[in-house]
């Protein structure tokens, strides 16, 4: 297990090494000079050349990645060129905001999917069935921005019972429409997910058996069934806890949520690189650290495999 | 009961009925409501340090936590006193002496003295600070030496002693007590800055009326009332500016009652005139829209008929009732409405197509025939496409047709400043209610490339700018202005088609409450009535 962790571990350096420079690599060849977009007005070219080499920013993409790497193996994730402070307290400030509104939406999307989904199988073709199916559509198709003003003023501004925007006191009032509507088309997959999983394993054998032997509809459902068909729905939980982090910039903005989404949204078109390197990399370390967690999780939902990979029969 | 007690009952019933009528006949003073928390809109601002502020949102904050040596009358933006007592200039206006106000007090309650100037706008023009907005402090001697590195201290700043600073320019320059209401000369104390070094944004301190005590990024940033303010004290405790990342959000939040000022969203501006009354405040702000032509390039370059038929071929009215729902209102000029001596109509340019035609037809294009290919350039966003649309539709019943192209603003002001588009949207908006502050960064030959983004070339307007400046004459340098005004519309290098307005709204027992035409408000004035 340790060995398993360690090696996975050891892998993320060549992705990181290969995330940062393509990022780097991406940064130079777009368009915008981020010294002008610092300098609104007043940028005559001797202003322009001293913000420049204030940043390091005249110097080759290479000299400029290499010092990057160099301080980064420090524990430096550099200064926001627009902001003029340290990337990290920027990440510090935001990043836990956007991990925790992605836990409460994963769990409302792991909650109502994989209930949605289990139901919809087990009733299939039944007036339940068709619900989930129409509603997990409609839920696709909607825009998430739409959905979220939605909720803001039938919620927030009409009965007035839970909070517009914001994080407030960071109490559980302002956390539930973001994460509603953060979890909403992710909670329609995860429902078709567990849905399609379900009705391939309930035609199985051993459910078969498992009702001929007497069992309760219940237990054969949740213990024998569903454990079994949770297998792609944990690989697409885990990723998409990433995926709600990554991805939250428009209920971000439409709540005002003090996230990292927008940040980094904000530092593209700044042309803020140290802020869009720092936030990449910590969003791609969320990543491999789920991964890892979700390899770990197949092997107690499915004890036939192993850590080291392969498949025991 | 005698007589004159009788008499004097009935003179004192009457007198009591009287003042009782009088009373109320006179309408009643809203009574205040102490120690409130006002609520304000903000979106999240860059910096709070005064030498960095550049952005609106920014200087929003600062102007209540900071202070400089002058102010502007909110209403009328005139030039008044504020940390400075008094100054003069010498002769030629190229020496300024500034008389400071005593016993006035930074936050952390040491006494704001003349020594923190030369220190504030050293540090400014420093080019380890490297400031985006160092360049308002070029005129002073010495700058380029600060920002070139080989000075740590403005030459041209001294403390004669500490309530007398003098300060000497390169040149004469008669508006220059103007230009330091800018944030950028707020003064800030140097134990402070050390203190916090690169993190003095965070924890800002000055002279202000309110002093700064909390800001929790994306959120919200936090004033108090400081009590040892050297003017009239504030009338709210706690201004608290609420961090919206957009305008609807916020707007939600005011209708919810949660706010007590807010930005109002574009497109709702008629909705919340029609529901708040006198509360929405559609005020002129000093700010520009136009569509430049770049005069190095073909087909503008010398070719004055061509750039006086597309003002021509413009229906303002059309565009800014429309597209911008009366937000913004036609141009009438390159001065804005609000500003101290600008002048009323002073385009000669107004609506009409015949005039646009025969303007083209002797530029060369009958019927625009002949015109290269042109695309008009203009940044993404906020409307500007829309604008851009109706431009084109209006100049195609000319004859003068383009294609229409929206960039994304880092590309797009690369490639306004290399040429690549030379026919493009841009706006100006003011950093203090000066004429010079409109005419000199976007005409003179010299910021060509700057933010003379059309690279307008006029040796007359350039001996005149210079003139201007030099003047302390406020009538003469008016009038100087109003002709460099004149002859650039004549020479048609822009063509401006609005003015901003100020689109804010307010609550109903928000008084005392102006926002300025530069799109500021000072908190101080704000009381709540019960």
């Amino acid at each position: 297990m340790t060995r398993f962790i360690i090696k996975r571990l050891l892998q993320a350096i060549p992705v990181i090494i290969g995330v940062t420079l393509i990022i780097f690599l991406l940064m130079f060849v777009l368009p915008g000079d981020p010294a002008r977009m610092l300098v609104q007005k007043g940028a005559s070219p001797e202003v322009l050349e001293n913000i420049r080499e204030s940043y390091g920013l005249n110097r080759p993409w290479y000299v400029q990645y290499g010092k990057y790497m160099c301080n980064l193996s420090h524990g430096d994730f550099g200064t926001s060129i627009r902001y003029r402070k340290p990337v990290l307290d920027i990440m510090k400030d935001h990043y836990p905001n956007s991990i925790r509104l992605a836990v409460v939406a994963l769990i409302i999307e792991a909650l109502i999917g994989i209930a949605a989904g289990v139901i919809s199988a087990v009733k299939r073709h039944s007036f339940l069935d068709i619900w989930v199916t129409l509603s997990t559509t409609i839920l696709v198709a909607m825009p998430v921005f739409w959905f979220a003003m939605l909720l803001q003023v039938i919620f927030g501004l009409k009965l007035g019972i839970l909070p517009i925007s914001g994080m407030g006191d960071g109490s559980w009032r302002y956390y539930v429409l973001p994460a509603v509507a953060l979890a909403s088309v992710h909670t329609a997959f995860t429902a078709r997910v567990t849905r399609s999983s379900m009705l391939e394993v309930v035609n199985q054998n051993y459910i078969r058996t498992a009702r001929a032997k007497g069992l309760s509809e219940i237990k054969v459902i949740l213990k024998h069934a569903l454990k079994n068909a949770l297998i792609p729905v944990v690989t697409l939980l885990g990723l998409d806890l990433g995926g709600l982090i990554g991805s939250a910039i428009l209920t971000e903005t439409v709540f005002s949520w003090p996230g990292v989404g927008r940040v980094i949204y904000l530092a593209i078109l700044q042309r803020d690189t140290p802020v869009i390197m720092g936030g990449t990399l910590i969003l791609v370390l969320i990543f491999i650290l789920l991964n890892l967690i979700v390899d770990i999780s197949y092997a107690y939902l499915d004890p036939r495999i192993k850590f080291e990979g392969q498949k025991v029969d | 009961m005698s007589k004159k007690f009788k008499l004097s009952l009935v003179v004192f019933i009457i007198l009591v009925v009287s003042v009782v009528m009088v009373a109320g006949c006179v309408p009643k003073e809203k009574a205040e409501e102490e120690g409130k928390t006002f609520n304000a809109f903000l979106m999240e601002p860059v910096t709070l340090d005064a030498a960095h502020s550049q952005e609106s949102e920014g200087i929003q904050v600062a102007k209540q936590i900071y202070d400089g040596l002058v102010d502007y009358n909110p209403e009328t933006l005139e030039l008044t006193a504020a940390m400075a007592e008094s100054w003069e200039p010498n002769e030629d206006a190229s020496v300024w002496t500034f008389n400071l106000k005593k016993g006035i007090k930074f936050h952390n309650g040491r006494e704001c003295q003349a020594e923190d100037f030369v220190y504030s706008w050293s540090r400014v023009a420093s080019k380890d600070t490297a400031s985006e907005v160092a360049y308002h402090l070029s005129p002073i001697k010495g700058f380029n030496d600060c920002q070139e590195g080989k000075a740590g201290t403005l030459a041209g700043v001294k403390a004669i002693d500490d309530y007398t600073l003098e300060v000497s320019l390169d040149y004469s320059y008669g508006e220059f007590p103007v230009t330091l209401g800018h944030p950028v000369f707020f003064p800030v104390p140097k134990e402070e800055v050390e203190k916090w070094g690169d993190k003095f944004s965070e924890y800002p301190v000055g002279t202000g009326p309110f002093k700064f005590a909390e800001w929790t990024h994306d959120q919200h940033i936090t004033l108090e009332r400081f009590d040892d303010y050297y003017g009239d004290a504030a009338r709210l405790d706690k201004v608290v500016f609420n961090i919206f990342a957009d305008e609807e959000t916020g707007y939600l939040e005011f209708e919810a009652g949660n706010l007590d000022d807010c930005q109002i969203p574009m497109g709702k501006i008629k909705e919340v005139q029609d529901k708040c009354g006198e509360r929405a405040l559609i005020n002129p702000m000093l700010g520009i829209y136009y569509y430049g032509l770049n005069m190095q390039t073909e087909p503008w370059k010398d070719n004055v008929e061509l750039r006086k038929a597309l003002n021509y071929a413009i229906h303002r009215a059309i565009i800014t009732d429309v597209v911008w729902e009366g937000s913004r209102v036609p141009a009438t000029g390159i001065i804005p409405a609000g500003i101290p001596g600008f002048k009323e109509n002073a385009m000669p340019y107004m609506f009409d197509q015949l005039k646009a035609k025969d303007l083209l037809e002797k530029a060369g294009y009958p019927d625009g025939k002949g015109l290269p290919k042109l695309t008009l350039g203009y940044n993404t966003g906020s409307s500007h496409d829309k604008v851009a649309q109706a431009v084109q539709a209006q100049m195609k019943e000319v004859g003068i047709t383009f294609d229409i192209t929206g960039y994304e603003w880092g590309a797009y002001l690369d490639k306004i400043q290399a040429e690549e588009i030379t026919f493009f949207r841009l706006g100006w908006s003011a950093d203090y209610p000066t004429m010079d502050n409109f005419l000199y960064p976007l005409f003179y030959s010299e910021n060509a490339g700057a933010d003379n983004m059309v690279y307008y070339n006029n040796s007359d307007v350039d001996k005149k700018l210079l003139e201007a400046r030099r003047e302390t004459d406020e009538a003469k340098r008016r009038k100087l202005y109003q002709e460099i005004e004149q002859i650039v519309l004549e020479d048609a290098p822009i063509v401006p088609i609005a003015f901003y307005k100020t689109t804010r709204v307010i609550g109903e027992d928000v008084n005392g409450y102006i926002r300025t035409a530069m799109d500021d408000t000072p908190y101080e004035r704000v009381w709540f009535s019960k």
